[in-house]
């Protein structure tokens, strides 16, 4: 980074877009089910009313503290605000009935925002480098690669790989809708001229993350909303001994955490549960561990801080979305006119560099609202469920209007809620379905630019780095199907 | 002897699927259990029929010479197709009281209305807060405190757009 970029990089900084992101953030995690995902999506149509750069910061501050506020339920009310925070339940829950919900609190607070430094420097060493090796890549590496990504998307980050897979092909299926790119070809647009463009991203992101949540707020009653009655010290603070107590697991689920988040699907509810394990087995007392033992808070909730700093790695140098959320972020950054991947740090440097300088603001912003408030964020759990699935479906409503000013949209986004209600009824995919709609363009139209390169010819198409990638995929796949087949 | 089985017993016995390990229920107070793994097949059997649909058309535009554009479609609809096949046979027991089942339908139901009829007719302030008013009264335990939250969000998000954002949202054609 030079001089130059930092100058510039330091002038986009919003204090504004962190502030307001950190807040949204919070309450996104605090409601059950919603999760960083569903929550940036509702806010995307406020893309349109912000530069790229005052975006990707007000979504890079929601997504950080929203996978951190999915521990304050888990800790209040023993039900995780967002998935990845389940391992959280663990040791924070009994630690609140053992009447220390404040020092819950802290270590979970302390724990996220070591993480959250950590993983910031990790994205500021390794973004550019990341970049720099994505510039090597030709196209028909970039379309292995993107292919590598969902698979690993679809198969790993589900439980029910078969169906993952079929879910990220439909969202290729539906990534193809629209004028062709290249050639100018209408792709099943029934004559229809607001899929011109191809299915809107808002509408279609809403529709699937937001509306399901929604219709199960509504139809289902939820265990997580219910008011904390919890008693004892409410104060969210540590001692230095306590903090060095626990420091070294912090490192240990700061590493795996970022180490895992940069690999495309691993990133989810699993490294929290794989770093929790790790510090019970290499605790001096693991008999403490499930009965409210410090170690087995801060690590899954340090690997869930750091996980979501990595997985904007890939993301923002390669353009291979690793998580839903990320995915989301890219279709922001599209919405932005932002092209993800090596451009960006070649053609706008100042952007990535500004929204990783941000999160540290923004983690600094963290850690003041979580020793102020964290208590008082535990209250909006007494609000009706019903209510706020009737706030969802009006944010949607809207939100999916103004991108466009088309009553189409918002009437899309009900028959994606119906599909992503059905999805996940039926145990498919949502998230890969998304990464694979975001996915779509990406990996069609570097395979094309391969084969015009080569001729047409299928023969000249692969180098070795491309084969790699292929056989790859067709690993994963085929692992996923023995497992699914032989359930 | 019959035994109530509340909604979130069924819902947790829906968890397996796959594995066909679901035990059935008893019937209670909601009706007998309904066994709704068929709802999985068929949406697995629509998928494929989509995969068929899209692999078919990209096929005969292939044939008319357009092959780089159909290239994508043609292999994702073909493996949509293969791969749902094989889910199909997968699926197993899931239970339902009739009372969840309504409850579900009915909020599609009611969204699909609220999109399709009440939103283009009567524009998006008076379709909303009719929307409002029916889920609450249908949903919400404390119908008063529901609706009255929801009209107010609905007529603070209007007046938001309305006048702030200078981003007027839909009038419907009843009133233009």
């Amino acid at each position: 980074m030079t001089a130059d970029v930092l100058h510039h990089a330091l002038s986009l900084i919003s204090p504004l877009y962190i502030v307001a992101g950190t807040l949204a953030g919070y309450l996104v995690g605090i409601i059950p089910g919603l999760g960083p995902a569903a929550g940036i999506t509702l806010l995307l149509p406020l893309t349109y009313y912000m530069s790229p750069a005052e975006a990707l910061i007000f979504y890079a501050s929601l997504y950080q503290s929203a996978e951190y506020s999915g521990s304050i339920t888990a800790i209040a009310v023993s039900t995780p605000g967002t998935p990845n925070a389940a391992a959280t339940v663990l040791d924070g829950y009994p630690m609140n009935r053992q009447g220390r919900i404040g020092k819950a609190f802290a270590y979970s607070l302390w724990s996220a925002v070591f993480a959250s430094l950590i993983g910031t420097v990790g994205m500021l060493v390794l973004g550019e480098p990341m970049a720099r090796l994505a510039l090597y890549l030709g196209p028909s590496e970039y379309a292995a690669l993107g292919i590598l990504g969902l698979s690993c998307v679809s198969i790993l980050s589900t439980d029910y790989p078969l169906r993952g897979l079929i879910s990220a092909i439909l969202g290729l299926m539906l990534s193809t809708i629209g004028l062709d790119l290249i050639s100018g070809v209408q792709r099943f647009t029934f004559g229809i001229p607001s899929l011109f463009d191809g299915l809107p991203l808002v509408a279609l992101l809403t529709g699937l993350f937001a509306l399901p949540e929604a219709i199960v707020l509504l139809t289902e009653k939820s265990a997580g909303f219910r008011r904390d009655a919890s008693g004892g010290d409410r104060r969210v603070w540590l001692r230095w001994r306590e903090f060095t107590g626990v420091f070294p697991v912090m490192c240990l689920g700061t590493g795996i955490g970022f180490v895992m988040g940069l690999i495309p699907g691993l990133a989810g509810s699993v490294p929290p549960w794989i770093s929790y394990n790790l510090a019970k087995a290499t605790s001096s007392e693991p008999e403490t561990f499930g009965h409210g033992a410090a170690a087995g808070l801060v690590a899954p909730e340090a690997t869930n801080a750091a996980v979501m700093h990595s997985t904007l790695l890939p993301a923002f140098s390669f353009g291979i979305p690793g998580t839903p959320t990320s995915a989301v972020i890219l279709g922001a950054m599209m919405l932005s006119g932002l092209t993800p991947g090596p451009m960006l740090f070649a053609d706008h440097p100042e952007i990535p560099y500004a929204v990783m300088i941000s999160l540290f603001l923004a983690t600094g912003f963290l850690w003041v609202v979580g020793l102020i408030a964290t208590n008082v964020w535990t209250r909006l759990l007494a609000v009706p469920q019903e209510l706020l699935a009737i706030a969802i479906v009006i944010f949607v409503m809207i939100g999916s209007y103004v991108s466009r000013s088309n009553l189409f949209d918002p009437q899309l986004a009900v028959v994606a809620g119906i599909v992503g209600y059905s999805l996940k009824k039926a145990h498919f995919s949502a998230p890969a379905l998304v990464v694979g709609f975001i996915l779509g363009p990406i990996i069609e139209t570097n395979l094309r630019r391969a084969l015009l390169l080569s001729g047409g010819s299928l023969t000249g198409l692969p180098s070795p780095v491309t084969i790699a990638l292929l056989v790859l995929s067709l690993l994963m796949m085929g692992f996923g199907l023995r497992q699914s087949l032989s359930r | 002897m019959t035994e109530a089985v509340s909604d979130r017993e069924y819902d947790a016995a829906t968890a397996v699927t796959l594995t066909g390990e679901a035990a059935r229920p008893a019937a209670g107070a909601e009706g007998p259990p309904v066994n709704v793994a068929w709802a999985g097949r068929l949406f697995a059997l629509l998928c494929a029929g989509v995969g068929v649909y899209v692999a078919v058309v990209s096929l005969s535009e292939i044939r008319r010479g357009h092959a780089a554009p159909w290239l994508l479609p043609l292999v994702t609809g073909g493996m949509a197709a293969v791969l749902c096949g094989c889910v199909v046979p997968a699926c197993s027991a899931a239970y339902l009281s009739w009372r969840s089942i309504g409850r579900r339908t009915l909020a599609i139901v009611l969204l699909s209305l609220y999109a399709f009829v009440l939103l283009p007719t009567l524009g998006f302030l008076l379709a909303s807060l009719i929307f409002v008013t029916v889920v609450a009264m249908v949903y919400a335990p404390n119908r008063f405190v529901v609706g009255l939250g929801g009209a107010v969000v609905t007529i603070v998000l209007w007046a938001l757009f309305a006048y702030v954002v200078s981003e007027p949202l839909p009038v419907g054609w009843l009133w233009r």
